[in-house]
Formats: structure tokens, sequence, C-alpha cells
């Protein structure tokens, strides 16, 4: 039906004035939006992308389309892939594109060690160096959308096969279409569950896995050529739950203690090595939230005790896959859900896989793997990287008809190359930091420091004393002195990682425990005196020097990145505890002010500790209410203090909300405590 | 009476704070976020207000927003008919501002939504000091209004006559600017730099694309334009009526393209002139304000100012979107108060965050570069800098609180001698790494003003142009046609940047400076002295003045560190789309 641009004025103020009605839903108002369709509304679905073809990742065609060069203008997105600077179309070689996500990449080795490399020695050893050429087509971050892209535009460099690395991204794609997805019917606040909205998630994974593997099929297998999918694997035994990820479930009331006290007791026991408390408070725990990852892990960690090794796999597998539930940021994971989709559909569509899970649980002690295959989360280690490049090069020179390779052969070559000392060295302290602004405790920070100072000593210590001062002054890192002489200082490699002094804009952070780390390592081998980390942090941040500061910036209120992924823009207090810190000379009383509220729940009050001895206890309000408040100087302790708050409720208001799409469901299973819109303490 | 004024969610959000009705603090969002054109909700930007009124969020009585959002839905679904998704529709409710108001700014108190042009008119008369005067406010669009007519005396402002969208002379330009192969929303300024090399041989094809109606009317010939599908700004029409395909954006630009850009500029004059006696017959006023992103146009400023029936005319330095939020604050303090709120003139555009020496200290502590520190003697420090630019050095020149609107008026600025031949060029290229065509403003000792330009009153924002008469040679100022954008200073307004003209006023005999911004293309003007030492490391500025601090770059080697910021560092962002006016 075509109408005339009057009529369509008048069509679109009645719309406006349905929706502003609030009587229609989305629906209603696209059914009738059909109603006014006029002559111009036959537009092409699509624009067309003129560049289809034209890059293959970082890499531009060239005029003669004879190579693909990397773009000077996508600088910025180098360090994400190999470091090539040239894909020529044709070779002489078997060409083989590996690709997938920063698991392929290698992480924290740069493009001193990674899978490609590793598996291109172990190729060329067997058949000689005219036998293959690996093309790294492998990105951080990639997304299985960007993949099939990638691999849509790689075509032309014409692969006899294909290897895939991926399967820990694959949750981040849930976060555009997947949670502003409607329910099939609006629940009720009651009806919703942790438990209920993984299930939501797993069908989503298996759905996305299906479309991936279906399109390689399309692309790759039905052209004869092969492809192998290297499914991931987690590191179970090192990679902790985090705060953020332990955030208090949605429970009201005498539950809500109840958790507290319970999460309280299985920590206790877990450090006092007393597997029977541990395991009894975190099934009660588990009765009260059963989808909470710490529950799972506590288990887990009660099995470890009792050397329950496979109950204590399955555990752990089962917290990790509770992680990604919306709580957090979190990193990437392979999740059982994945997992498993790619093993049902993989021999659908005539595509091999290796299965690092059981790959590594064959070779890991007790059959966890942890840090003896890992450097964080999922990126591998050398060991690691040689044992999945075996398994890799197994399965290409099957494809290719090579059968009776030996294994120990292969494991021979892949030992023959590895990354220089210094190169080690920094991979550890890299994925020290990487730990500590991941939310990761003590143990795994000391873990890689230990590492690192066993392979460089003499560069740690240099490192670790700039990297110290760097993240301690309130300036942004790469503008401090510190900085240049990491910069200057060619063995420390920070292009390999460079989020260590890249952060985000706003939001550096003290780094307290990795410092405090690398501070006790630095004294051990008597490089720093005892008290001098403590005294820089004084020196930089004493309220006495600023006059005002604002205990919202992230230097004051976080310990790490790992934040729940749907930030506001002041404060909001998921967890019922708070923690904050400052520094004083405590030569003074200071001033503390806070503009706070409790809107979405009901009685609520707080009760304001420093250094652990109260101070205040006041009942919240629904609207902003001003508090201000005095420290005295006999509460304070030269150096850095800690400011405790508890956010006390009784109910939360949520009952009688309703939940229509994942957005809601989410929101709804992770209340807002209280909210901070301003909070600086003064002299 | 605490009222925060909040423009968002189209582009180039600001917010500011009238207490008691005196204006305390604006500033635009992206100069926080570091996002160009930023159109969140402007949650920096009121902290930063909140701080510099001393009140919290828990003081507001009052939140005014610069248009109604039933209105724009109406027109943002005309626009979008019948193409609009669901996920489109789930942004478009109504609600949705109210919703952001609370859940991005906290604020949960009584909002009051003024209409976007009677925001933009207010932003003009209440801080122009008349107690009357027409007001004629051109935009791109705001709810159906893109251009309206009106009065205002006293506390009262009548609107009596708007021409709806999709007729809009501000989305002509656009369109043309589109066309030409530039940015919309941020192109424009290059079109109208680009104007003075080319001359209207096309006056014909702008007389079929807008064609004048009675009164204060006027219509798009709508065949030419695409805006409305969402998809670009011209049709294939408009190549077929000029002629020639559209400008691919970076692609040489030919005398084609410069023509097109003359004979826009002056269509443009044209037609406000002529609106601008209309609203002279109506009204009978002596005074005009003006606002909306079109009174941003400093060359038909000019020309309206020189030609046009009134007396004097008034432009509120931030006449885009970002003034919408002092508008709609002074409507809402009329409408709780009674009463106009008690500005004079608006002198001084200088509304944003200032650093002391001891805060630049404070936050550049650890700092790899070497400063020299003038607290004890800044008038050394003036005399000094003065003769840094009589040498030929670029100075970025960073001083007291930041302006507020899309001029650097002297407090974020670049400044370098206006008689070097060369320096333009230099400058386009190696500091604001931009097209080469683009001209520089001069910035002038207001008292020495009628010696070098053809100015009658003083131009403290930048937004007008005139002839240049002056007997020293100034190239890097003086536009292809003779012309140049003039910012007048004094004592009052800007003691720092006063005291520096005349220091190389006394070492040269030139009382004028070049003045641009102190950015980088595709970034937003400076805020904060760390953004300041960003954006000299990654440009070829020699000097760099942070209040009473000096850094040169012939102290620091800043090449290893520019180039891991390129790498690693920032990216440059924009949050508007640069191909097509965000309809919807």
């Amino acid at each position: 039906m075509s109408v005339s641009e009057a009529t369509r004025k008048t069509a679109a103020d009645q719309l406006a004035e349905f929706i502003a009605s609030g009587e229609g839903n989305v629906t209603d108002v696209l059914e009738k939006m059909k109603a006014f369709k006029t002559d111009n509304g036959n537009i092409p679905q699509q624009l067309r992308n003129d560049n289809a073809g034209k890059y293959i990742g970082i890499w531009k065609e060239d005029e003669q389309g004879t190579s693909y060069i990397r773009d000077r203008q996508l600088m910025p997105e180098w360090v994400k892939w190999a470091g090539l600077n040239k894909i020529p179309v044709s070779t002489n070689k078997e060409r083989l594109l590996l690709t997938g996500e920063s698991v392929g990449r290698g992480s924290f080795y740069g493009n001193e060690y990674s899978p490609a490399i590793i598996l291109q020695h172990i190729l060329n050893s067997v058949a000689g160096h005219q036998g293959s050429e690996i093309t790294d087509l492998a990105k951080s971050g990639m997304t299985p959308g960007e993949m099939l892209s990638l691999l849509e535009n790689a075509q032309a460099l014409k692969p006899s096969q294909v290897v895939i690395m991926a399967g820990n991204n694959f949750f981040y794609g849930l976060y555009d279409d997947f949670i502003h997805g409607s329910l099939p019917e609006p629940l009720a606040a009651g009806e919703l569950s942790g438990r209920r909205l993984k299930a939501w998630i797993d069908e989503a994974l298996d759905h996305q896995v299906h479309v991936l593997l279906q399109e390689l099929h399309r692309m790759f297998v039905t052209a004869g050529i092969p492809v192998t999918f290297v499914i991931p694997a987690f590191n179970l035994a090192g990679w902790k739950v985090t705060q953020q990820e332990s955030c208090t479930p949605a429970l009201s009331g005498e539950d809500l203690l109840r958790w507290e006290q319970l999460l309280e007791t299985a920590r206790d026991a877990q450090a006092q090595g007393d597997h029977e408390s541990l395991k009894k408070a975190a099934e009660a725990l588990l009765a009260l939230d059963a989808s909470h990852p710490a529950s799972y892990e506590c288990l887990g960690e009660a099995a470890l005790l009792q050397h329950q090794w496979t109950a204590a796999r399955q555990y752990l597998e089962t917290a990790r896959d509770h992680t990604l539930l919306f709580r957090s940021v979190g990193k990437p994971r392979i999740l059982s859900s994945v997992r498993n989709a790619i093993l049902k559909y993989a021999p659908q569509y005539h595509i091999d896989t290796i299965d690092l899970n059981t790959l590594l649980a064959a070779n890991a002690k007790n059959g966890i793997p942890g840090h003896d295959f890992f450097m964080d989360y999922c990126h591998m280690n050398m060991k690691g990287i040689r044992l999945c490049m075996v398994a890799v090069a197994v399965t290409i020179l099957h494809q290719r008809g090579l059968q009776h390779i030996s294994l120990d052969m292969l494991h021979s070559y892949a030992a023959e190359i590895a990354p220089p000392r210094d190169v080690n060295c920094m991979a550890h302290i890299y994925a020290a930091i990487h730990h500590a602004h991941n939310g990761q405790g003590n143990d795994n920070i000391m873990f890689h420091l230990k590492q690192a100072f066993s392979f460089s000593r003499e560069l740690a210590t240099v490192f670790c004393k700039s990297y110290i001062t760097m993240v301690t002054y309130r300036l942004s890192s790469p503008l401090t002195r510190e900085f240049m002489k990491i910069l200057e200082n060619t063995a420390t490699c920070i292009e390999y990682y460079p989020e260590a002094a890249f952060h985000p804009r706003s939001g550096k952070l003290l780094d307290l425990a990795l410092t405090d780390a690398m501070s006790n390592m630095l004294v051990e081998a008597g490089a720093i005196e005892p008290a001098a980390t403590a005294a820089l942090r004084l020196s930089e941040h004493a309220v006495e020097l600023h006059r005002v500061v604002d205990l919202l910036e992230p230097a004051y209120s976080r310990s790490s990145y790992d934040n729940y992924p749907f930030p506001s823009n002041y404060y909001t207090a998921r967890d019922i505890r708070s923690s904050f810190i400052f520094f004083t000379d405590a030569r003074q009383s200071l001033h503390g002010e806070m503009i706070c509220r409790c809107k979405h729940a009901n009685n609520g009050a707080l009760q304001l500790s420093v250094n652990g001895r109260s101070l205040l206890t006041q009942p919240l309000s629904k609207r902003w209410i001003p508090l201000s408040f005095t420290i005295d100087q006999s509460l304070l302790t030269t150096g850095m203090n800690r400011i405790d708050i508890i956010w006390e409720q009784q109910s939360i208001d949520s009952t009688d909300q309703i939940a229509e799409n994942i957005s809601d469901v989410i929101t709804l299973l992770n209340p807002i405590r209280a909210e901070i819109h301003r909070f600086t303490i003064s002299i | 009476m605490n009222i925060l004024g909040i423009a968002a969610l189209y582009h180039d959000a600001a917010c500011c704070i009238l207490k008691d009705g005196h204006l305390v603090a604006a500033a635009q969002e992206e100069r926080f976020t570091r996002i160009k054109h930023d159109p969140d909700m402007p949650y920096h930007a009121m902290q930063y207000c909140l701080r510099e009124a001393g009140l919290t969020i828990a003081d507001i009585d009052m939140l005014a927003y610069y248009e109604i959002p039933r209105l724009k839905l109406s027109r943002q679904l005309y626009s979008g008919l019948p193409e609009v998704s669901n996920e489109i529709l789930r942004h478009l409710s109504p609600d949705a501002v109210e919703r952001q108001i609370a859940e991005k700014l906290g604020y949960d108190g009584p909002v009051q939504f003024v209409p976007h042009h009677l925001s933009h008119a207010a932003s003009s008369f209440f801080y122009s000091g008349f107690k009357e005067s027409a007001i004629f406010t051109v935009d791109g669009v705001g709810e159906w209004a893109t251009t309206t007519y009106g009065t205002g005396i006293g506390k009262d402002i009548d609107l009596f006559e708007e021409v709806h969208y999709p007729h809009s002379i501000g989305l002509l330009y656009s369109t043309i600017t589109s066309y030409l192969g530039f940015s919309v929303n941020d192109g424009e300024y290059k079109v109208m730099g680009l104007a003075p090399y080319g001359n209207p041989r096309y006056m014909d094809c702008f007389r079929e694309l807008l064609m004048p109606g009675d009164g204060g009317q006027y219509q798009l010939n709508l065949p030419y334009f695409d805006f409305m599908n969402s998809r670009k700004m011209y049709a294939p029409g408009l190549c077929d009526l000029f002629q020639h395909a559209a400008r691919l954006p970076e692609s040489a630009l030919e005398q084609f393209h410069k023509d097109v850009a003359k004979s826009l500029q002056v269509f443009l004059e044209e037609v406000l002139l002529e609106k601008v006696k209309y609203l002279h017959r109506k009204t009978g006023m002596e005074n005009l304000c003006m606002a909306g992103g079109v009174a941003l146009n400093c060359v038909a400023n000019g020309r309206i100012q020189r030609e046009g029936p009134f007396r004097e005319l008034f432009v509120q330095p931030a006449a885009n979107d970002a003034g919408c939020a002092l508008g709609a604050a002074a409507v809402a303090y009329v409408t709780a108060t009674g009463r106009r709120p008690p500005e004079q003139r608006l002198a001084n555009a200088c509304l944003g965050p200032a650093f002391s020496d001891e805060e630049i200290r404070n936050s550049l502590r650890g700092l790899f570069m070497k400063a020299r520190n003038f607290s004890n003697n800044p008038q050394q420090l003036t005399e000094k800098v003065a003769t840094l630019l009589a040498s030929g050095k670029v100075v970025g020149w960073f001083q007291g609180r930041m302006e507020f609107g899309p001029r650097a008026l002297g407090a974020r600025s670049i400044l370098a001698d206006p008689r070097d031949p060369d320096m333009r060029n230099r400058i386009n290229a190696m500091v604001k790494k931009r097209e080469g065509f683009r001209p520089f403003a001069p910035v002038v000792l207001e008292e020495k003003m009628q010696a070098h330009f053809d100015l009658n009153l003083p131009s403290p924002f930048m937004l007008q142009t005139c002839q240049v008469r002056s007997a020293i040679d100034l190239p890097a100022i003086t536009h292809v046609d003779g012309s140049a954008r003039v910012q007048t200073v004094n004592e009052q307004t800007n003691p720092a940047l006063t005291s520096l003209l005349k220091a190389f006023d006394r070492i040269t005999g030139c009382p004028i400076l070049l003045n641009t911004s102190f950015n980088v293309r595709g970034e937003p003007i400076v805020c904060t002295p760390v953004d300041a030492i960003l954006c000299f490391i990654q440009t070829d500025i020699d000097c760099l003045v942070l209040g009473n601090y000096l850094f040169l770059r012939e102290d620091n080697n800043l090449d290893a560190v520019a180039h891991i910021y390129g790498m690693y560092g920032h990216q440059h962002k924009e949050a508007i789309s640069s191909q097509l006016y965000t309809f919807i």
C-alpha cells in the first residue's frame, strides 16, 4: 500500500501516541507499522560491502592481487594477530590455514612462540622444508562471526587444510542479540533462576556452534578441504572463581545472611584443610542457589582434599560452567555446552576434532590440568602448546595419508623450539599481571612471579621495580618515567602484553595484590627495602597531598577488571559488602562525605567501618541522602586504610517485577543492593 | 533553586548547572570521555558541573531536558517508517529518556522537557543581555521544527512560526557536506572553509534544491534527498543535478567541489538574509538572537551582521545542540520562579574545568617529560612564550577554565605566529593532521582590532568573519578571499591570553596570534593536563604551556612514546555516524 507524506506523518503521530500510552508491545507496534508501507520501502536489505574479499583480517589485497599486505591503517589491531607482513596468494607448498582465538595465538610469548610456529616446525621436520606453509590467521578476541567472515575471504588463499582453535569466546557472542531476545512468555521474578538462565544460554550456544560448523562444511569440506577443530581446555586446577563471580546471589532475608555465613565457613574450612566442614558448607550453599559457581568450587576443593579426583574434576567443571552467567565480565573459557555441541555436530559435517580436555586430562597429574599446561585460564604454556600441536600434527598427517609417524619423534620435533629465557621470564610476569587484573589471588600471582624469577632474576627484578612505581603513580602508566625505562629495555617485550601498561582510560588500578607480591619477591632478592612500596603509595596517594580523594576512582574502589558486565556510571553494589581504600599520614582526623541510596531494597541500612572498627550505622533511603562523618585520628593508620561497608537489607524489592527478555532476567538475578553517587575523603 | 540543563542522545551531549539562575558551569560530555560528539547521557559533564557548583545530585531541584521525547518519537517514526526494526523500536520509547536520566545520571527528581528549538532560542536570548530581541533558530532538526522565528521580551519567548522536517536548510547543508565527501555533523566547517576557493557557479542547482515559501517557510525538493531512508543523505538525482558523482572521502578536491561549496555558502547566506529580513519585518525589533547549528556558520553571521536589518546580533558560543542545555535550564528557571535568569550578556564561554598549578603538578607526578616551572614568575613565562611564538614555534596553550562550545577561545588553544607564510600548512599537516585548505582564525587584542580587521564590535566568540585590513601581512590567518574569523580578547575575559598578545605585540609589533583548537583531527578539544600532554606527544607542537609550566619538545624525546601510543593507546572514536544525520 502506498501512502502520501501527510498520511505518513499522521501515522507516525498515531504510532508515537500508541507507544507512549504503553498499551502495546513492540510486536503490536511493528504490526501497525506494516500498514504504512510507502513506495520508498523497496530498498535493498543490506548495502553491498565494497571491501568484501579485499581484506583477510588485517591484511589487504595489493593492487596486483598477488599478495595480502598488512594494512598500516589497522596498526592498532596488529597486536591481536600474527606478525606476518605479507601473505602471498599462491605458494608452492601445501598451505594450512590455522585460525581461531587467542588460544591459537599463544598469548604472552608474542610472536616468539606460537602454535603455528610449532606446528610448522613439526610438519616441516616430518616432510622436509618443502612440506607445509602454515598461514597463521588466529586473532586474540576472535568471535565466531568474525571467524566466518575471515574464512570466507581466506578461501582466496586456496588452503589444502584448515585448523580451527576456538570455543573459548563463543559465550561473548551472546552479548548482542541473545541478551535482548524476548522470553517465550513474560516471567515473574519468582520464577527466575540461574539454572533457568543457564539452560537458555546453553541452548543459544548449541545453536551458535551448529551454524559455525555448518558454514565450515559449506566453505571447505564440500570443496574437499579437510577441517580440524581443536576444542580448547580450561585450567581447572589453577584458575579460581573470582570475587565478582562469587557475588551475593539474589536471596532475601534469612537466606542472605545464611549464605554469607556459609561462604565464610567454607572459606575458613578450605584454608584449614577441613574437607568435612568444607563439603558440608558447600552443600548447604548449593541448596540455597544451585547456579552459583562458588558452591561447586568449594565442593571441588573438598574433593581435592580427599583425593577424589574424578569428583573434583566434575565439580570444578561445573563451577567453570556456572561462572559465565553474566555475573561478571569473566574471562574466556570452554563451556561444557560448547564442547558437547562441537563433539555432537562435527561428525555430521565431516569435521575432525581434537578435544584438549581429554588430551590434557590424560597427561595431567590426577587428570586435572593446571599450571603445568596453562599460563592462565585457557592460554597454554610451552608444554601445553607442544602437546596440543603434536596432536594436531598427527591429525594433519593422517589427512595427508601419512599414518605411521612415531609419536615420540613428533614430540622431539616439537621440543626443538623454545623461546629465549628472557621471553619466558616476561611471559610469566605478564601472566602474573593478567591473573591479578582478572581477580586471581596471591597463589596464582606468586606462581608466575617465581617462574619469571627462575628464568631471569635480573630481568624480573628490573621490570618489577619499574612496574611497582609505574602503577603506583596516579598518572596514566604509559606517561610515567618508569614506563620509559620498560620501553627502552627491549628485553621486556612490552609489545607482547601492552595491557600491562595501557589500562582503560580513567580505569587505572593500584594493583595492590600484584605489587605486594612483586615487592615480596624483590625484598627476598635484596633489591628493595621492605617498606619501600608502602612508602611510595603513601607519598603518591595521601589525602593530605590531594586534599580531597574520590574513593569511587577505580584505584580506591576496585581490585581487578573483573566487574559486572553492564557497568553503571556511578558505584553500584551488587554484593552486600563494599570496600574502599585510602592513604593518609594519620596525623589528623579526616572527613568523609557520601551520597548514597538503597533504591531497590526495603529497610536498608549501612554499617561502615574503618580498619575493622565500626564507625557508623545508618538507615538508608530510596532517595539519595548525604552522609557526612569524621574519621578520628585514632582510627587511622599511617599508609593504607580500609573502609568496609555492609549493606544490610531485609528484602529485595523485585517480587512484583516481570522479566520480558534475557536482559531483564540478568538484572533481576543480580539485584543492586545500594548505590553511591559520590564518596570522598578530605582533610 | 538548582537546575541541571541536559542535552543528550543525539549528538554533542552537554550539561550545565544554574544556581539560583546563575550559570555556574557547562561542559560537553565528549571532553571527558574523549569520544568526539559523544551523545550519551552526560554523566561526566554533570559530575563536573556539580563539583564546580559545590553541590551533589541530592541538591538538584529540577532537571531540564532539551527536547520533547514524545514529539521527537513521532518524527523519528516518520523518518523510519516502515523499516524500523524491533531493536530500534525498543530504544524509541518516549520513556527511554526518563529511564536514561534515572539510570545513567542517577537523577530521580522532577524533569521538565523543553522543546528543542525553544531550548535553542532560550540559550541565545537569555544570555544575550537584550531586554527584547527577535529570535531566529536554524538547525538540522529538533522534534519536528528545523527553523523557527520568534521574539523574546523579558522572561517570555514566543516562537510564532516554524518550518518543519523534512524541510531544513541545515539538512541541505549537511547533505551537500556529505556529497562533497566530508562527515556529516562535523565536516560542515570544512565546506565553509572550502567555499572561498570556489565560484558560485551552481546557484541554479541550489534554487532547484530549496524553494522559497511564504513568510518564513521554504521547502526542500525531496526527490534529491535520501536522508529519510536512513542510508545516506543524498539521492542519485542530486548527482544528476550537479552532473557529477559524489566525492569519495579523502579523495582529491577538484575545482568542481570548491564551486559547489561556494555556491552552497552563498545560497545559504541569501536564504538566511531573506529570512532575517522577514523576521525583522514581522517583529520590528532592533536586536537579533540566533542559535542552532547553522548559527555556527560565521561567514553567514558576518553577512547578517553587516547586511541584515538588525542593529545588533548575538550568537551564543555553543549555538549547536550542546548549547540547548543552557536554554532548557533557563526555561525551567523561568517556569519555576516566574523570573528571567539574572544573567547579563554572556561575557565568557569558559565555563568548564580549570586546573591550578598545584593540581597540574599533582596530576602529573611521575611524568617522563621535563618541564620548566614559572610558578614564581608568570610574567617571565608570558615573555618566554611570546619569544618562542615570535621565533616561529607552535604553542599548545592550556590556561584556566575550558571553553563551552565547539570553539577554542584561548583556554585550550594552539597558538602560532600569523605572519609566517608557512605556518598554515605546517599546522594543518603536522599538528592538526587535517586538510591543507582549511583556514585558521586570528585572536586579536580587542583594543587594536579595528586597526587590523573590518570590525565595529568585539567578537569574543569567534562567530563571524570580516575582512582583514591590517598593514601587517598575515598569511596564516587570512583566507583566500581576504577574510578572517576573528576572536577579540580583553583583560577582563582572558587576562592570560591578553598578556601574551601584548608581549607578542611588544616583540613583533603584531597584536594578533593564530588560534586554533587544541586537538588533533578526530579528537575532542583537550580537557585535562593529561589530555594536553597526550596531544602534545602525538603532534608536532613545539611547546606546551600548562598553567605556569612550560614543556619544550627540544627538552624531551617523544618519538618512542608517540609510536607506542599510536600502536596501543586510545583510538579515535566517533560516537555518531559520519555518513548520515542520525534521525532514528
